[in-house]
């Protein structure tokens, strides 16, 4: 192309500078730089610390060179970060390359820390180059008055795309994007993402759905080396069970810690987090003040402590949980320790790659197991990192709730009218299918407050002429405290009596607290003192915490690419191959299986079903991950009831779910009258009274992005509090009174697909027809099963009690397997009684303590 | 649900009402009429039907225990914003149809502003406290050293207190209690209650959008309302 020539220059300038540094650029670098310059979109598929950030930067800086503007003129490149903390260390970035080729742009991070005179000034005159995350970028264009310097735009990068395209906050960056295009329809948009098991979609999301310029794939870096270990326990139970094996392999962490200068370990909870915390430091006194604790829920200035001391090299260990999955590259990190199951495979790469930053420097990561099963999961994540085998993400269905915060973002930042909007909103992937009514519904409640009335005294968007404003000044600023779409939950403050906040607690944690318990958080025991105004006083304490605060949300399930690749090691392991130490391991216990029950194939479904004395257990294992199984729980517990009266109780895991009644029913006879059946697979789950439920909690999300309930922001005026009400609250309202609200719709869809998993239940609902059923009446509790029967009692039992019980347990099926070899069936059913009255004394203590 | 309080019989109503057959008198709290249209205006779209709900609950109430006296523990109204018209109508024909009961209002901090209305419809003012036969009957709960210093009147203290040195044992709304089900009985969710100490009770919340909040501040028992049944917990 002609334009190139004038770039080449430039280009080689580029090329010294970067050899001053001792650098060379990489191909995918210098592919990327021209694409840019061509004119075309593109996606960057790098993990970090290879160069990734540079590769989208340089195009742009290169175009401001041969074509300079006046600052005057506006913003020539946004960048958008997912997270507010990376966007110190991007400006870093950023500016070393912009001030090593002599570029004088004004280079500036807007995001919510930002001071609100940087702010100000940015709106009288935005800085050629701005560091932001969706939701500032979103209130940016509730101003009116720099839409026409965000015109000026010339590129979008946006980074970590893989990690925001999945969430509503990917899709208010489609909706940000659309605006965007509007106003500079030549607009250039860069995706800099992980390896995704769906990049088309990736794409798609990021340019619209109908793009005027091309779309370039430039494929980054060589990926990091990971060397992969587990900590294997020296006695492998037969029987295990979630949750406590972990803390047992202490030892082994410790050793992998001292061997590394500087380790991440990656637990799956912030609650496991606060544990592993105080286990290492029983276990090694000597590293207090070298090991530190990081997750979502503990202070902003905590957080910010710690990871300057990581960054410093200064901490051997820092106790974290997803909070640090993304973000600022930590080059002393050698070692990655991952507690529990990783869940999925992208998951399990990322957290590597957070170790071995230094050039050619190798991702290290530990596996320690929580229970034996997760083992097997690591050995078939194994085989999906040598396949390159990764998940897809799968953005959410068009949420509604988003559009109406949208569409009073921009009322107030200028207004739109009817058709241009609908037409602008349709361009992006997210939104392409709306259809009139849905878009009309939206229109009405912001306009008139619903669609089946219209009030006279409600006030949000008015139309003046054709154009949707809003005049109300009370109503944009609630709006503008309002945009995003990140909940969190009802939350308590804990703070120091003498002053100084550690983080938040769940306010249901504390309701069950009294004055003078102890409970372990930010790493420390504390006392509670005294709750006063949604802020917990604690002061220092000593000893044994009486509670450790758990916090909802965020379980993941394992993931359908893991979870198949462990489904062919078991069956592998069914034709007697035990491939790799874990496998091995496994040995005893998946033989015991085999011998008592079965080892499914993947092209089979293991369906167990055993009598004890407190009743029927029937155990399913479709391994399709938790939140799957507990909507197929939902299903099969409410076709039971509707065969015949009946009360069950339930307990899932990430291989199976188990249901429980009284009293025993005939399992052939359900399985015959269509109790498995794909039809009316929605409708059934929807019946079920626990998706109600869900929805309901579902509903908060909802009603906080739409605008139908206000964030409690600190300081906020007192005159608000009359408009103060929980989502629940209006959920019931709304249940009752406009029960067709297409909120409520969302609620429902989303309880089903995120909390429900229905894509998956349905995929697992849709194979059993093709698929080898195979029904085991057991004698006792299998190794499969035994798990889910933990998990039954551990609802009931309080957890003191509940460990003896499950050793006792455990013993007596291990005497079981043990003593009478399972293939000789001789005196089988009176050893397995005792295990059966074990579990019947338990769940009679839970009827005692009531 | 009979209830033995201050050596006097009660009777809770699982449709979250007190009687008090002593004076033929129904209590009642926290009804925040006209809530939703205070919500409207300042474009949160909720939709109709709470207040008439809210109302017709009230007819319940009143037709069950055949109440001769109707007195509200403040917070008739929800905000002088959320009168209308329309609200105006609609009490007005609720008033005609209980136009035999006597109504007093110990008003509450939602109620300012609104006593030319409830002159309109015959409903007596009373000042905070009102003693009756040595019950206060407040809207605000009275302070206990128990109990936290209050910067405004909307926050709320969050310590448990007996009130042992109040000497007029008091009933008060204001504070829409709810109560957890103990696990045992598989109940998930918070419940509307009425909370007591030896001196003090407080009412459930009768609106029915309303929320509540599950900190006590009586140190006795509290009577949860799950559906139309009336639970003791603690």
């Amino acid at each position: 192309m002609s334009r190139r020539d004038p770039f080449g220059e430039l280009l080689e300038r580029v090329d010294q500078w970067m050899h001053s540094r001792g650098w060379s650029p990489f191909r995918f670098q210098k592919d990327a730089w021209k694409a840019y310059l061509n004119g075309c979109h593109g996606m960057i598929d790098a993990a970090t610390g290879t160069g990734k950030t540079l590769a989208a930067w340089i195009g742009p800086l290169v175009e401001g060179m041969a074509d300079p503007q006046p600052a005057a003129a506006g913003c020539r490149l946004l960048w958008i970060t997912p997270m507010r903390a990376l966007a110190t260390d991007t400006e870093a970035n950023l500016r070393e390359a912009m001030e090593g080729l002599g570029v004088g742009w004004r280079l500036e991070r807007r995001t919510s820390d930002s001071p609100q005179h940087l702010k100000n000034k940015q709106l009288r005159q935005l800085p050629e180059a701005l560091i932001t995350t969706p939701e500032s970028l979103s209130l940016l264009l509730t101003h009116a008055d720099v839409l026409c310097q965000l015109a000026a735009t010339r590129c979008v990068v946006v980074d970590e795309w893989h990690e925001l395209m999945g969430s509503k906050r990917g899709v208010q960056t489609e909706l940000v994007l659309a605006r965007l295009r509007q106003l500079n329809p030549n607009l250039r948009a860069w995706g800099i993402s992980a390896t995704l098991g769906n990049p088309e979609e990736a794409a798609r999301r990021l340019i619209g759905s109908a793009p005027l310029l091309p779309m370039v794939k430039i494929q980054g870096g060589q990926r990091k080396k990971l060397h992969l270990d587990s900590i294997i326990p020296t006695q492998i139970e037969r029987f295990p069970w979630a949750g406590h094996l972990g803390t047992r392999l202490t030892q082994g962490v410790v050793e992998a810690i001292e061997g590394a200068s500087s380790t991440l370990v990656f637990t799956n909870t912030r609650a496991q987090a606060e544990i592993w915390y105080r286990t290492l430091l029983q276990a090694r006194p000597d590293w207090a003040g070298l090991i530190a604790i990081h997750h979502g829920s503990l202070d902003r200035q905590v957080r910010q402590w710690v990871e300057e001391h990581l960054r410093l090299g200064r901490l051997r260990a820092v106790v974290c949980t997803s909070s640090l999955d993304l973000g600022v590259d930590f080059s002393a990190v050698d070692l990655v320790v991952q507690v529990g199951s990783p869940k999925g495979i992208g998951r399990l790469l990322q957290r590597a790659g957070r170790s071995g930053h230094q050039p050619d420097g190798k991702s290290r990561m530990v596996f320690v197991p929580t229970h034996a099963m997760e083992l097997a999961e690591l050995a078939a994540a194994r085989d999906a990192v040598d396949a390159q085998e990764v998940e897809s993400r799968i953005p959410p269905a068009m949420p509604l709730d988003l559009l109406a915060q949208h569409l009073v973002t921009i009322a107030i930042g200028g207004g739109f009218t009817r058709e241009a909007m609908l037409e602008e909103i349709r361009t992006t992937a997210a939104y392409q299918e709306i259809t009139d009514s849905q878009w009309h519904w939206v229109l009405d409640h912001i306009t008139t407050g619903g669609a089946l009335h219209a009030y006279p005294e409600f006030r949000r968007v008015v139309q003046e002429e054709d154009r949707y404003v809003v005049r109300d000044r009370r109503i944009i600023a609630q709006h503008r405290m309002a945009i995003g779409t990140i909940v969190s939950d009802a939350a308590i403050q804990v703070q120091w009596m003498k002053g100084g906040a550690l983080g938040t607690v769940e306010e249901s944690f504390i309701a069950r607290l009294k004055p003078g318990d102890k409970f372990a958080f930010a790493g420390k025991v504390l006392e509670l003192v005294m709750v006063r105004e949604n802020r917990a006083y604690v002061k220092r304490s000593k000893g044994q915490p009486d509670a450790i605060p758990r916090w909802m949300g965020g379980r993941l399930p394992l993931s359908a690419e893991l979870s198949g690749r462990l489904r062919q090691r078991l069956e592998e392991a069914a034709s007697g191959v035990f491939r790799g130490p874990e496998m091995q391991a496994l040995r005893p216990m998946l033989w015991l299986q085999r011998q008592w029950s079965h080892l499914p194939r993947r092209d089979q479904w293991l369906i167990e079903s055993t009598t004890a004395k407190d009743g029927f257990y029937c155990f399913l294992y479709p391994f399709a991950g938790r939140l799957a199984h507990e909507g197929l729980a939902a299903l099969l517990g409410y076709r039971l009831s509707r065969l015949q009266p009946i009360s069950l109780s339930m307990a899932c895991n990430e291989y199976g779910l188990l249901l429980h009644s009284d009293q025993v029913w005939d399992l052939h006879q359900a399985i015959a009258r269509g109790w498995l059946e794909p039809n009316r697979l929605e409708e059934d789950i929807l019946g079920s009274l626990q998706v109600s439920e869900l929805a309901r909690r579902h509903f908060r999300e909802i009603a906080r992005t739409s605008g139908l309930v206000h964030p409690g922001a600190p300081g906020r005026p007192k005159s608000m509090r009359q408009q103060q009400a929980s989502s629940q609250l209006i959920y019931d309202v709304y249940h009752r009174y406009d029960p067709t609200n297409l909120l409520m719709e969302q609620a429902r869809q989303e309880a089903l697909h995120l909390q429900l998993d229905a894509t998956r239940l349905r995929k697992v609902v849709d194979s059993w027809r093709g698929q080898e059923l195979i029904v085991k009446a057991t004698r006792s509790f299998t190794p499969l099963a035994f798990p889910l029967v933990v998990d039954r009692l551990r609802d009931r039992v309080s957890s003191e009690s509940l460990e003896g019980r499950i050793r006792r347990m455990q013993q007596q099926l291990e005497r079981l397997a043990r003593d009478e070899p399972p293939d000789a069936e001789s005196s089988l059913g009176v050893k397995d009684q005792s295990v059966v009255e074990e579990v019947a004394r338990a769940t009679a203590g839970r009827k005692r303590k009531g | 649900m009979p209830y033995t309080w201050c050596q006097q019989p009660w009777e809770l109503l699982a449709g979250r009402g007190l009687y008090w057959p002593r004076h033929h008198a129904l209590l009642v709290a926290d009804l925040h009429l006209g809530k939703e249209l205070v919500f409207r205006k300042s474009g949160l779209a909720i939709p109709e039907g709470a207040t008439q709900e809210t109302l017709e609950r009230l007819d319940r109430l009143l037709e069950a225990t055949s109440a001769r006296n109707l007195w509200i523990l403040g917070d008739l109204f929800h905000a002088r914003s959320g009168l209308s018209e329309q609200l105006e109508q609609w009490l007005v024909a609720w008033r005609q149809r209980q136009e035999a009961i006597t109504i007093e209002l110990v008003a509450g901090n939602h109620d300012r502003g609104t006593r030319a209305l409830c002159d309109r419809l015959a409903i007596g003012w009373q000042p905070e406290p009102w003693e009756v036969d040595g019950i206060a009957l407040h809207h605000h709960p009275p302070e206990s050293t128990g109990t936290s210093d209050r910067k405004g009147e909307d926050e709320v203290p969050t310590r448990a207190g007996d009130f042992s040195e109040i000497e007029v044992p008091f009933i008060a709304g204001h504070l829409h209690p709810k109560v957890a089900l103990p696990k045992v009985f598989g109940i998930t969710g918070s419940w509307p209650c009425f909370q007591f100490s030896p001196h003090g009770m407080i009412l459930p919340a009768l609106g029915e959008f309303t929320g509540g909040q599950r900190h006590s501040v009586l140190s006795g028992p509290a009577i949860a309302i799950v559906g139309s049944t009336l639970v003791r917990v603690g």
